[in-house]
């Protein structure tokens, strides 16, 4: 049944990419692919080998039909077809955009920024507790709703803003982990998920934009979560106790600064996981945040820091469901050449600290906007 | 006698080529619109964010900015109105299109394409050499812009 679904999903976007295109644009894109290959040293299991990695096959349409904006964006990755975003809006003007569907959840920067193309990503991954919740991220990148969004010039400079309710996200279990999953058909709680962010950019320093945006939500399990860490082994759903329910409030401080060819990005994040399952275990305040600096040098090459960080509370049932209650640390050291506008090679040496765990990773990327 | 001619030769010579460069560097471009656009002057700052996808609306008018497939004027009009290069800006716009959704400026192949695309699209902006707009009523032209030879 999964298997005719993902077929059914893929050949409607094969056909839909296959449409010729009404109008001439600039240019034409149709989705995004990257190479990667990665090896690491001691420590983690993964990459010890050095991986050869095909990243998601993203295919991708935007399209204006008589003033309805459609857009869809559905990857292919790791033989799991997915429609990551599609979404049906309407713009009233430029203070007010109202879409309904599936949409990366306005909470930071980067969610919003760089979505699933590896080539307009300036890292080769997203910071690690950025990652889409089936990779193993522990944010709700994505939400099922509506979305309200705009922007204004004022006397201080512009301002955004969005706003989003939809499903609050669950806790499921996926081939034996455990993933957060953004509820795409339903809602397994009364609380519905609410996201917002506002953004300025101001007059008086062009180039820098600062940004808050937050998201609440209840969260639970749907009942077939691993328990916790598997400590009994038998890879079954929890039961009694292990019942993951927490009442989340994120918040995040953003900002985004370009002086000559110096790019500056930083964003902290505070996730506060209040248990509201029978266990009544408490609050437990988390904090993640990275920082990127990138120089570009002649619009080809762009050499780049990446510093992240997350300090969590290791008894957050939430944390501990999703298999990451421990601190990590990840600097990266990454250069990218830009062959062109459509393509980039990236390379990087990344020093991974996991809990009590070191390791190092060499990465290269071959990614591109087709 | 000869003095006399080669003076006025030679000043001569310099006035045409002063008038050839000053005809050189006159050049202009023409930002144009539908005539149901709500304004009927635009700044320069106003036709970037039109052109880089910030500004959708004027009034309650949706702008429908379009683009020149002549690479000539389009350069021109990238690199002196947008103030950016051809290759940022289509880098810019692979960005913006996959972000937001929202769908880059629709290219025209001739300016007489562009200009009657303009007249009857509600909301159409384009761009044309100035000297290409002479005599036609079915648009207004809300900037001219100094772009050099």
């Amino acid at each position: 049944m999964k298997k005719g679904m993902d077929m059914l999903i893929l050949l409607c976007a094969i056909l839909l990419l296959s449409i010729p295109c009404p109008r001439s644009y600039a240019f034409e894109l149709k989705g995004f692919g990257s190479v990667t290959f990665t090896k690491s040293t001691d420590g983690a299991e993964e990459f010890r080998h050095g991986d050869f990695a095909v990243g998601a096959v993203d295919l991708f349409l935007a399209e204006s039909l008589e003033d309805i904006e459609v857009l869809s964006e559905i990857a292919l990755e790791n033989g799991v077809i997915d429609v990551e975003r599609f979404t049906i809006g309407y713009t009233f003007s430029d203070a007010l955009r109202v879409r309904a569907g599936r949409f990366h959840t306005p909470l930071g920067l980067w969610n919003i920024t760089y979505h699933h193309g590896a080539q307009i990503q300036p890292t080769i991954d997203r910071p690690e507790f950025l990652k889409f919740e089936d990779d193993g991220g522990i944010l709700p990148t994505h939400v099922v709703g509506v979305y309200l969004s705009g922007r204004a010039s004022t006397g201080v400079g512009t301002v955004e803003y969005g706003a989003a309710l939809g499903n609050g996200p669950k806790i499921t279990s996926e081939k034996g982990v455990n993933i957060l999953s953004p509820n795409n058909i339903e809602d397994n709680n009364i609380g519905k998920g609410l996201a917002f962010n506002a953004a300025l950019s101001p007059e008086l320093v062009h180039g820098l934009k600062v940004s808050m945006s937050g998201h609440i939500a209840e969260i639970k399990d749907d009942g077939s979560v691993i328990d916790a860490d598997n400590a009994d082994g038998d890879n079954k759903p929890a039961t009694g106790a292990d019942t993951v329910q927490v009442d989340q409030t994120i918040l995040n401080m953003s900002l985004m600064y370009s002086i000559a060819d110096i790019d500056f990005t930083g964003e902290y994040f505070s996730i506060k996981d209040k248990d509201a399952a029978a266990t009544n275990l408490g609050s437990f305040t988390n904090k993640a945040y990275y920082g990127l600096i990138r120089y570009t040098w002649k619009d080809k090459w762009v050499p780049y820091f990446l510093l992240e960080h997350q300090s969590v509370k290791e008894n957050d049932p939430y944390l501990i469901s999703l298999g990451k209650n421990f601190d990590s640390t990840e600097s990266i050291l990454g250069l990218r050449y830009n062959i062109n506008y459509r393509s980039c090679v990236k390379g990087e040496a990344r020093s991974v600290k996991q809990g009590s765990d070191n390791w190092m990773e060499y990465a290269v990327q071959w990614a591109l906007a087709f | 006698m000869n003095n006399m001619v080669k003076w006025g030769l030679g000043i001569g010579i310099l006035v045409l080529l002063l008038w050839g460069n000053a005809y050189a560097t006159a050049r202009e471009i023409a930002i144009i619109s539908s005539k149901d656009y709500p304004s009927n002057t635009i700044t320069a700052d106003k036709v970037k964010e039109v052109y880089l996808g910030e500004k959708m609306s004027e009034g309650s008018v949706k702008i429908k900015p379009m683009e020149h497939n002549d690479e000539a004027i389009k350069k021109k009009f990238i690199e002196n109105v947008l103030g950016t290069s051809i290759d940022r800006y289509k880098a810019y716009w692979i960005k913006k299109f996959f972000q937001e959704g929202i769908t880059p400026p629709t290219n025209k192949v001739s300016s007489s394409e562009l200009i009657h695309a303009v007249s009857q699209t509600s909301g159409g902006i384009g761009y044309v050499w100035a000297d290409e707009v002479k005599g036609d009523t079915g648009f207004k032209v809300l900037l001219r812009v100094e772009v050099g030879d």
